[in-house]
C-alpha cells in the first residue's frame, strides 16, 4: 500500500497556482511556469464565433478581442465571481488553461496548491475546490501572502504585504499557520489606483481618450511614489490625434492614495503582535504582488513605519511568480497524507 | 549554528504543513457541519409549521388561543395563514432559506432583522405575509402582498414555490441510483457517420459510470440494462420504481443531422423549451410502450415539485461537469445548458431524474473520440462528478457507514 502511495506521489505533477485578481501564475514540478491575465472571454454571438471559433479565450487574447467577447474577470475584487454560469465556469476555465500551459503528461495526476486572495480563502473555498476538481487529484488551498511567505522561507516573525489588484492582503508569520488575527485584507489596491488615476487625468485632460486599459498600462510602466527624478509624459489621443500629456503629479497622487491605509494597517497589526517580537517583524516586512513594483513604494512605507522604530521593507525579486513558486514549494513539501482528496 | 538554523526552519515547515492540512481539513468539516446544521434547522422549522397546520384547524377559531383577540379582527378566510405566520414568528421562525443554488436567502429580500413586536408583524415566506394581528391596538388595515399566503389552503402554494427546496426541507437523501443506458437491442438509437451505434456507446458509458459509483459508500447502483437488449421506456421506468430509485440518469447521445456542431445538453422533465427539445423528446419517446390511460396517470403526477426541483439541480450539476470535461478535449463543443422536455422516461420516474445527451454522435470527429475507451471513461467520470457534486452540494448523501448493498444489474 505504501508503495502505491510513493509511486503516485512520484508520478504526480506538483503545481503551485497563484490565482490573482489581475494576473494568475503557475509553476510546476516539471520546471515549467507561465502566467496569464486573469481574464476569460466567450464569443458574444454567432459573428464572433465565426471569427474566433467557438472557444474560450484568455488573457491578452481577451483584451485583443474584447469587443467581440463576453468578458469575465473571475476574481474581481479579490473574490470568486458568482451569479451566472459563466462566472462559475470562468475560474475553472482559467485553472484549466493555466494547467495546459505547463503541459502535464496525458493522464498524469496533478497535486495542486492554490493561493488565492485572503478574502476568497474565507468565502470561496468550496468554489475553488469545485473549479479545480476536473483537473487535479489533490488540492490544498492557502492565502496568497502565505504562499509567498512559504516560498521565501519567511516563516517566522515576518510580515507579508501582498499588494494585488483587487485587495492588499497582510499576513504575519510566526512559525505556524497564520490565524485570522494574523491576516487582514484591504480593498485599496491596484484597481483603486487605476480608478484614482483615471479620475484625476479625466479631470485634468477632459478631451483625452483615457480608458482603464491605458491607465493600467501607464501605472505598470510609470507608477511611482515620493519624488520622481523625471517627468512622466505619455501620448494619448485627443480627437483622434496623438498628444503628449504630462501625468507626473496625477501618477504620484494616485499611487500614493493607497499607502496611508496600508501603513496604518501594518502598524496596527505589528502593534498587536507579541511585543517581544515586534522589532523582528518590523525588520522583516516583505512586499509582494503587482503593486510592489511601483517605484519607491518600499522607501515610502519604510519611512511611514519608522515612527514605530527602525524597520526594513523589501520587495520580492519576482512578484509575478512569488505566489506560484511558494505554492509549488508547498506542493512539493506537503506529505502525501496531508493532501485533500477532490 | 547553520545546522541548527536549518533544523529550526525544517521544524517550522513541518508545523506549518500540518497547520495547512488542518486548516483545509477543518474547512471541509465546517462545510459539512454547516450543511447538516442548516438541514436540521430547516427541518425543525417545518416540523413546527406543519404541527401548527394540523393543530390550528382543530382548535376552531384558534386565534383566541394563540393570539388573544387577534382572529376576530381579521377578515374572513385570512385568519389561518396569518395565525401560522404569526406563530412562525413567535416561535422564532426565520424566513425560509432559498434554494442553495440561488445563493440568496429570503432574509436578504425582506427587512426582517429589526426586532418587531410579535403581535404586529409576521413573515412566513421570503415575500412575506405582513399582518398586524392584535385587533385592539393594531392599525386598521392589513395586507397580504402578492405571492404571500392568504389562506391555510395556500400553504400548498408555499411548497410549490421553486425557492423552497423540498428535499432540503425534509432532509431527504439519495441512496439508490439507477443508470439507464439509452436505446438497446432492436433500437439502435442514433447512428454515427461511420456506423457507430448510440446504443453501444450509451451502454459502455453506463457501465463505466456504474463501476465508478458502485465504489462509493452508501449507494445502491443499478442499471436498467447491461447488455444489448430491447427495453421499452415503460420497462425502464418500472425498473426504477421497483428498485425505489432516488435518482435516475438516462444516458443518450445527440444527433444533429447536416450540421457538424457538437452540443452537450441535459434535460429534466417539463414542457419543451424549444423545437429542438420537442424533437429530441419525440425521438427518444418512440418506444414508450405506454397506453393512453396509463399516460394520463403519469401526467397527473406532473406537479411533483420535489422531483422538478431536484431534477433541475441534478441536471445543472451534470451539465456543468460534462461540458467542462468535454470542452477540454473539444474546444468547439457548445454548452446548450439544461432544458426541460417531455421525455417519457423522465415523466414516469417518480424521483429525481435527468436525461443527459452527453455529446453528438453525428459529428465525425466526436464519433472518432467516442471510439476511444479513454474518452468514454472521461464522460463517465464527468457524469460521476456531476452526480457527486449534486449529492454533496445539496447534502443529499450523508457520510453513511459502509453497507453491504447488493449491486446486481437490472433486467437483461
Amino acid at each position: 500500500m505504501a508503495k502505491v502511495k510513493v509511486s503516485q506521489q512520484d508520478k504526480a505533477l506538483r503545481i503551485g497556482i497563484d490565482l490573482g485578481t489581475s494576473r494568475s501564475a503557475i509553476a510546476a514540478s516539471n520546471g515549467k511556469r507561465d502566467w496569464v491575465q486573469s481574464l476569460v472571454g466567450w464569443p458574444k454571438d454567432f459573428v464572433a464565433r465565426k471569427m474566433l471559433g467557438d472557444r474560450v479565450l484568455f488573457g491578452d487574447e481577451v483584451n485583443e478581442h474584447r469587443l467581440s467577447l463576453d468578458v469575465v474577470r473571475p476574481l474581481a475584487q479579490g473574490v470568486i465571481k458568482s451569479g451566472t454560469e459563466k462566472d462559475e465556469e470562468s475560474v475553472a476555465e482559467l485553472i484549466g488553461h493555466l494547467i495546459d500551459l505547463v503541459g502535464p503528461r496525458p493522464r498524469q495526476k496533478i497535486f495542486a496548491a492554490v493561493g488565492v486572495p485572503a478574502e476568497a480563502l474565507k468565502v470561496n473555498k468550496q468554489a475553488i475546490r469545485e473549479a479545480i476538481s476536473d483537473y487535479a487529484e489533490k488540492l490544498i488551498v492557502v492565502s496568497e501572502p502565505f504562499a509567498v511567505a512559504y516560498g521565501m522561507g519567511a516563516l517566522d516573525n515576518a510580515m507579508i504585504i501582498d499588494m494585488g489588484a483587487g485587495t492588499t492582503d497582510f499576513c504575519i508569520m510566526h512559525g505556524t499557520m497564520p490565524s485570522v488575527d494574523d491576516q487582514r485584507s484591504l480593498t485599496t489596491a491596484g484597481d483603486y489606483i487605476d480608478e484614482q488615476l483615471l479620475g484625476l487625468l479625466t479631470e485634468r485632460y477632459p478631451d483625452a481618450d483615457f480608458n482603464m486599459n491605458i491607465i493600467r498600462a501607464f501605472k505598470e510602466e510609470y507608477g511611482f511614489v515620493g519624488d520622481s527624478l523625471t517627468q512622466v509624459e505619455v501620448e494619448v489621443r485627443v480627437e483622434g490625434r496623438l498628444v503628449v500629456h504630462d501625468i507626473t503629479n496625477e501618477m504620484r497622487r494616485a499611487c500614493e492614495s493607497i499607502l496611508p491605509a496600508i501603513a496604518e494597517t501594518a502598524m496596527d497589526m505589528i502593534a498587536r503582535f507579541d511585543p517581544e517580537y515586534q522589532d523582528q517583524v518590523r525588520n522583516n516586512i516583505i512586499l509582494a504582488g503587482g503593486c510592489s513594483q511601483i517605484a519607491g513604494i518600499d522607501s515610502y512605507l519604510m519611512e511611514a513605519l519608522s515612527e514605530m522604530g527602525p524597520c526594513n521593507v523589501t520587495v520580492v525579486d519576482d512578484p509575478l511568480y512569488a505566489g506560484a513558486r511558494g505554492g509549488l514549494e508547498l506542493a512539493k513539501d506537503m506529505p502525501y497524507e496531508y493532501w485533500m482528496d477532490m | 549554528m547553520g545546522n541548527n538554523g536549518q533544523t529550526g526552519q525544517q521544524a517550522f515547515k513541518r508545523t506549518i504543513l500540518h497547520d495547512v492540512y488542518r486548516s483545509n481539513l477543518s474547512a471541509e468539516k465546517l462545510l459539512s457541519l454547516q450543511q447538516r446544521g442548516q438541514r436540521r434547522q430547516r427541518m425543525g422549522r417545518w416540523v413546527r409549521v406543519a404541527g401548527l397546520v394540523v393543530i390550528l384547524p382543530l382548535m376552531g377559531s384558534g386565534a383566541h388561543s394563540v393570539f388573544p383577540g387577534g382572529a376576530d379582527s381579521l377578515p374572513p378566510g385570512k385568519s389561518a395563514a396569518v395565525e401560522i405566520a404569526a406563530a412562525g414568528w413567535n416561535s422564532g421562525l426565520p424566513p425560509l432559506i432559498d434554494d442553495a443554488n440561488a445563493g440568496v436567502t429570503s432574509s436578504q429580500e425582506m427587512p426582517v432583522s429589526t426586532p418587531m413586536a410579535p403581535h404586529r408583524r409576521a413573515f412566513l415566506s421570503g415575500r412575506g405575509a405582513v399582518a398586524p394581528l392584535d385587533g385592539s391596538d393594531g392599525p386598521d388595515e392589513w395586507t397580504v402582498p402578492d405571492g404571500g399566503i392568504s389562506s391555510a389552503s395556500d400553504y400548498r402554494v408555499l411548497l410549490d414555490r421553486p425557492a423552497v427546496a423540498l428535499a432540503d426541507l425534509f432532509g431527504l437523501e439519495v441512496r439508490t441510483i439507477v443508470i439507464d443506458p439509452g436505446h438497446g437491442g432492436e433500437d439502435p438509437g442514433a447512428i454515427g457517420p461511420s456506423g457507430m451505434l448510440e446504443k453501444d456507446i450509451t451502454l459502455e458509458i453506463a457501465r463505466l459510470l456504474y463501476e465508478r459509483l458502485v465504489r462509493r459508500e452508501g449507494l445502491r447502483v443499478f442499471m436498467t440494462r447491461d447488455s444489448d437488449v430491447t427495453l421499452s421506456l415503460k420497462h425502464r421506468v418500472e425498473f426504477a420504481r421497483e428498485n425505489s430509485s432516488d435518482l435516475l440518469i438516462s444516458i443518450h447521445l445527440n444527433t444533429i443531422p447536416n450540421d457538424p456542431m457538437t452540443i452537450v445538453e441535459t434535460y429534466y422533465f417539463g414542457p419543451p423549451a424549444d423545437e429542438h427539445s420537442l424533437k429530441a423528446a419525440e425521438q427518444e419517446n418512440r418506444r414508450s410502450d405506454y397506453m393512453v390511460a396509463e399516460f394520463g396517470e403519469l401526467i397527473a403526477g406532473l406537479s411533483d415539485t420535489l422531483k422538478q426541483q431536484e431534477s433541475r439541480r441534478l441536471a445543472a450539476h451534470i451539465q456543468r461537469n460534462v461540458y467542462r470535461t468535454l470542452h477540454r478535449s473539444n474546444r468547439n463543443i457548445v454548452n446548450v445548458g439544461i432544458k426541460t422536455a417531455p421525455f417519457v422516461v423522465l415523466l414516469g420516474a417518480e424521483t429525481t431524474s435527468v436525461l443527459a445527451e452527453v455529446t453528438c454522435i453525428s459529428n465525425t470527429e466526436e464519433e472518432a473520440r467516442l471510439a476511444k475507451p479513454a474518452y468514454r471513461d472521461k464522460i463517465a467520470g464527468a457524469l460521476e462528478r456531476g452526480i457527486l457534486s449534486y449529492l454533496k452540494q445539496s447534502g443529499r448523501q450523508q457520510g453513511r457507514p459502509p453497507r453491504q448493498w447488493s449491486t446486481t444489474y437490472g433486467k437483461s
